[in-house]
């Protein structure tokens, strides 16, 4: 039914710009805050880029979830 | 390859009056990784600097500031000079002609803002015809005097008793005192802001020339000066630079007794050298006197690391030397990033224009750049152009965001491709086209990441199995894990036919069938989730519980979104390709009406390209080395080692 296909498809918009929106807020502080720690102290680069891109995993579940809504993979 | 330098630990025991030679041999051997000694107890302390340490800092500070005042630096290619002579007459030379030349710049230089200044104060009053002592000394008037954009209006209103008088951009307003509220009052309201008069007398408009003509006087000055300084610049460049260098090698040795530790009578220097250089060393320093090399037992944990690689691999060791020193006593990723990353950045570029050009850009850039960060990564990315132009070539088959055989279906029979728009027919046909078989890239991303971490767990099972034979098992316990998700992401895959379903079949069709159905999740009669696939994550799962910790199968999730993480190799393909192919419209409906539009379209065309050849780059470089360092090197990369650093090289530790 059309009302279905409009539905699964908000569902899946919604999903991704929540998962989006929180992995991007994460990854700013603690990217902000590796910034600075890496001015001091160049060697944190190696643990400063891991902590930074640790929230991906948020938007790659939300990635997944939005898969399976749309039902096409 | 895959180890750092073996490294022995020596020791260098002498008596102190031998402490010289010793510092010169060592120095010029370039061999040794001292090791500071930091300690001190009762018969052997931190060194003191060799006597001749005093003077040859106090002639490196003359020499510093002589070259900040000579601007040294500035010199594109100093000759360079063999010190003779006595360097401490020459210095002191140089720094009194110096020192007065520049005394006199900076006086000049003084007087010349102060100037400005006064210019800047007068200037407004010299728009008016009044000299400056009528603005003060009234009893009954009140004096305003400043800036304001028009002409005063309704002045008239509020006082008649007034004189105005207007120039360019001042005005002065002279009224009774009762009337200085209220005329403040208006003027503030029509944008008047007041200016206080400068302490002189005289008629401004004369004293503003008179300072003017000063002004030019100075500047003139000013430039004689800087045309004797640039004369001084030329001649004594190449000494300044060369002094510099030899005085900071000078010093290096004279302090490296700090790092030394001596006794009363002797000294003791603790290093590291090369295993396959210790010979040589010995045969230098058998020709000094009593000094006396020893090797002596090494812990591996304070070894320093010197990364032994072949040439051509040798470049992407700055990247590992960014992310962390690898320790050493664990394998050295060097070649596997040299390959994995103009792999994944030709994957993600893959366009056989974009590639050819970053090759010969490349090439062409690597033949004048010097030895540096910034050569190893245009060494990187030409690499990476090579792979483009491979992958751009047979698997894409496009270049410059066209494919070479147009795609034309059904619903997209005016498609774009060279033999169609540009008459120019390549016969190389297209195994994927990236916006047209997405699911094919991800696909093709998610062998990769099952590859490239499947290495990482291999190095990682090496790494530990010395050290600690269960974190080994651990780390063939992921393997498990992850060849099992491999394969029930394989499996759902093969739910469609053509290319989903090839891959399945041709990696797992020896796969016993039989599964777990699960319709939610689409695992569904023909392809269910397979039974081995399950047996291989919960078997993994189950020795790393023993092995690692019972809290480490939360990881394995972790896992799964590193697997699909990958799926970023596709998704900046596609970005590009969509990009490309959006430009490339442009262009061609830009051009489409022929005659002097095509002049039109070729300069939009030049501007795009180059706007994707960057960016697409920049993207493509990024997203690379972080699925390297994030993904990759977390796996078993421990880091945190000492970089091998000679005596004889560069600076030594700064305090």
């Amino acid at each position: 039914m059309v009302a279905d296909v409009g539905m699964v498809a908000i569902s899946a918009m919604m999903t991704m710009v929540g998962t989006g929106f929180a992995t991007a807020w994460a990854e700013k502080v603690v990217g902000g805050a590796a910034v600075g720690a890496m001015a001091e102290k160049p060697e944190l680069f190696a643990r400063g880029l891991t902590m930074m891109v640790l929230p991906e995993t948020i938007v790659i579940f939300g990635l997944l979830i939005a898969f399976f809504l749309v039902g096409k993979i | 390859m895959l180890r750092p330098e073996p490294m022995s630990r020596v020791l260098l025991v002498g008596p102190r009056e031998e402490l010289d030679e010793a510092i010169e041999a060592l120095y010029g051997l370039k061999l040794v990784h001292v090791v500071d000694y930091r300690e001190e107890d009762e018969t052997l302390k931190m060194g003191k600097p060799l006597p001749k340490a005093a003077e040859i800092s106090e002639n490196l500070i003359k020499m510093r500031s002589i070259s900040t005042i000579l601007q040294s630096q500035k010199v594109k290619s100093p000759p360079t000079m063999d010190i003779v002579g006595n360097l401490r007459e020459k210095i002191a030379a140089l720094e009194i002609n110096i020192t007065e030349e520049d005394l006199n710049r900076k006086k000049t230089d003084a007087l010349l803002s102060d100037l400005d200044r006064q210019i800047e104060d007068l200037s407004p009053f010299a728009e008016l015809p009044l000299s400056l002592d009528i603005y003060r000394g009234y009893e009954s008037l009140a004096v305003f005097v400043g800036r304001i954009s028009h002409h005063i209006e309704g002045i008239d209103e509020v006082s008649p008793e007034r004189e105005v008088f207007h120039g360019e951009h001042t005005a002065a307003v002279f009224v009774p005192k009762e009337k200085a509220e209220a005329v403040r009052d208006l003027l503030l309201k029509q944008g008047f802001s007041s200016l206080s008069v400068p302490d002189a007398a005289g008629d401004p408009k004369a004293k503003l020339d008179g300072l003017l003509a000063e002004r030019d006087k100075r500047r003139r000055r000013m430039a004689e000066i800087d045309e004797r300084l640039a004369k001084l610049r030329e001649r004594y460049a190449g000494f300044v630079i060369a002094a510099e260098k030899q005085l900071g090698v000078e010093i290096e040795k004279a302090e490296a007794p700090l790092r030394f530790a001596t006794s009363e009578h002797s000294f003791v220097i603790d290093g590291w050298i090369p295993s396959a250089k210790f010979d040589d060393l010995h045969a230098r320093l058998g020709g000094l006197g009593s000094i006396f090399l020893s090797k002596v037992e090494g812990k591996d944990d304070e070894a320093p690391t010197l990364l032994r690689n072949s040439r051509p691999v040798r470049p992407f060791e700055s990247f590992i030397h960014l992310f962390s020193t690898p320790s050493y006593k664990e394998l050295d990723p060097t070649i596997v990033l040299s390959l994995v990353f103009p792999i994944f950045f030709g994957f993600m570029i893959g366009d056989a224009g974009y590639g050819a050009v970053w090759l010969v850009l490349g090439i062409i850039a690597l033949k004048k750049l010097d030895k540096g960060g910034f050569r190893d990564l245009v060494f990187a990315v030409t690499l990476g152009g090579f792979f483009s132009l491979i992958f751009g070539l047979f698997l894409y088959g496009e270049a410059f965001g066209m494919p070479f055989i147009a795609h034309v279906t059904a619903d997209n029979p005016h498609a774009m491709g060279w033999d169609t728009s540009m008459g120019i027919h390549i016969p190389i046909a297209s195994v994927f086209h990236k916006l047209e078989n997405p699911v094919e890239l991800i696909l093709l991303s998610i062998i990769a990441a099952f590859i490239h971490l499947g290495i990482g767990f291999l190095f990682g099972f090496v790494n530990e199995w010395r050290r600690n034979k269960k974190h080994g098992i651990a780390k063939l316990s992921w393997l498990l894990i992850l060849t099992g998700l491999f394969m029930v992401i394989m499996a759902r895959a093969a739910r469609w036919p053509g290319f989903g379903r090839e891959l399945y079949t041709t990696l797992f069709g020896w796969v016993p069938g039989g599964g777990l159905t699960l319709d939610a999740l689409g695992f569904m009669g023909a392809n269910p989730m397979p039974f081995a696939a399950l047996a291989l994550i919960i078997g993994g799962i189950v020795i790393l519980i023993f092995t690692e910790s019972a809290l480490a199968p939360v990881e394995v999730v972790g896992l799964f979104a590193n697997m699909m993480s990958y799926s970023r190799l596709a998704g900046v393909a596609m970005a590009k390709a969509a990009t490309a192919e959006a430009f490339n419209t442009i262009v061609f409906t830009a051009a489409a009406p022929g005659g002097a539009y095509i002049a039109v379209g070729l300069v939009l065309a030049v501007v795009f390209h180059m706007i994707i050849f960057f960016l697409g780059a920049v993207s493509a470089g990024i997203q690379a080395i972080r699925l390297n360092y994030v993904e990759f090197f977390l796996k078993f990369f421990k880091g945190n080692g000492t970089m091998f650093r000679p005596f004889g090289t560069g600076k030594a530790t700064e305090v």
